[in-house]
């Protein structure tokens, strides 16, 4: 039965950058799809509340202290994954930061920060995982880039419009690398979706009408539409499908 | 014209005074409708609930010593342009205008509020700088 693509029941699933935003909305739409999550981000505090309210809704969810930045720290949460499930079968490379400054004006430590976060952090989790995934001979990446990827806009946060890019050639070569293994690797692009890196511009009416009329869905995208793709993208329904960008946008960069 | 009742389309609480400085200047003083965004965007339960600034009467009655008015939060979830909530309101209130405030930034290509509201008014749209 076609549903039965989607399936991501007892999926072992790793989400970095869980605690707030996407992310959370990526892990709560697989654990509601009955796969078992874990949890991975720096601030274990939210991380357990998150990890509470799963688990109260019957959901499998663990959370693990996780900076994608230090590589013992990811090798730990593969490690620790891979101990408690036997297996991992999902990654979706989500944890990112931005920092909004001129170019002109932008530290060398701020542009690097930036950088290790979004595209460092994506090559030390899709390294350590895949490791396990090549064992295995089967496994799902999914690197989570953004519209700013893929268009320049007037908000001035060159080092995440980098590395987002980065992200998505990253994706490719990856897929090529890992395709004999049976492992497809994936990006998707979100485009505006309520997070905390987001809440400036739903705090500044101006901001919020630029924005959102530059959108030709004039709105802001729910979290079940960023949780739909990603469970295609975890599921049996995209193994054919491999070193992919999938925009979900509201149309933003049709322009 | 002489608006009767108008909507003061506030982007944020400082809007108020430049309004009513603007306000407190003409021959008449229409009843005002004080409307603000009150965002709650949709998610899980951890997704943040954004809120907009807002005003409350007494501030509203300090700046606006001498005019009637309300205060209208409006529930807003991000599903459409911020000027199109403001512009339904105003066609709810039957407001024969709105007033906004706007920095008139180049870099937002006119599509800050008081652009996309001249489009989405059905009635006249005055705009004033802070």
């Amino acid at each position: 039965m076609i549903h039965d693509l989607f399936d991501v029941r007892d999926s072992v699933c790793l989400v970095t950058g869980a605690s707030s935003g996407i992310g959370v909305a990526i892990a709560a739409g697989l654990a509601e799809g009955g796969a078992k999550v874990v949890l991975a981000a720096r601030r274990l505090d939210r991380l357990q509340k998150f990890e509470q309210s799963l688990s109260a809704r019957g959901y499998s969810a663990k959370a693990i202290k996780c900076d994608v930045t230090d590589e013992r720290d990811v090798s730990a949460a593969v490690a620790e994954t891979i101990d408690s499930y036997k297996s991992l079968d999902v990654l979706v490379n989500n944890a990112g930061i931005t920092h909004v400054s001129p170019t002109h004006q932008l530290s060398l430590e701020d542009w690097r920060r930036v950088l290790d976060v979004n595209l460092t952090g994506v090559f030390l989790c899709a390294k350590h995982a895949s490791k396990r995934m090549i064992e295995q001979k089967k496994g799902k990446i999914i690197n989570i880039s953004s519209v700013y990827g893929v268009m320049a806009d007037t908000s001035p946060e060159l080092p995440y419009y980098a590395s987002k890019a980065g992200v998505i050639g990253l994706t490719r070569q990856l897929a090529l690398e890992l395709a004999p293994y049976n492992i497809q690797v994936n990006a998707m692009a979100p485009g505006f979706f309520s997070s905390e890196m987001t809440k400036p511009i739903f705090e500044d009416a101006d901001a919020l009408s630029y924005t959102l009329s530059r959108i030709p869905m004039n709105r802001v995208g729910l979290p079940e539409e960023l949780s739909g793709v990603a469970r295609f993208l975890a599921s049996r329904a995209s193994d054919y499908v491999t070193g992919q960008l999938i925009v979900v946008d509201g149309g933003w960069s049709l322009w | 014209m002489k608006p009767t009742r108008m909507l003061l389309a506030l982007r944020k609480a400082s809007d108020l005074e430049s309004a009513s400085l603007f306000l407190k200047e003409q021959p008449t003083r229409p009843y005002l409708v004080i409307a603000f965004l009150n965002f709650q965007i949709p998610g899980t339960n951890f997704a943040a609930e954004f809120k907009s600034t807002r005003v409350s009467r007494e501030t509203c009655s300090r700046s606006l010593n001498g005019f009637d008015f309300e205060i209208a939060p409006l529930h807003y979830r991000g599903d459409r342009l911020p000027a199109s909530v403001f512009a339904e309101e105003c066609a709810v209130r039957k407001c024969d205008s709105v007033i906004v405030v706007s920095d008139g930034k180049k870099q937002l290509h006119a599509s800050d509020l008081a652009s996309t509201l001249a489009v989405e008014s059905r009635v006249p749209v005055i705009v004033i700088k802070p």
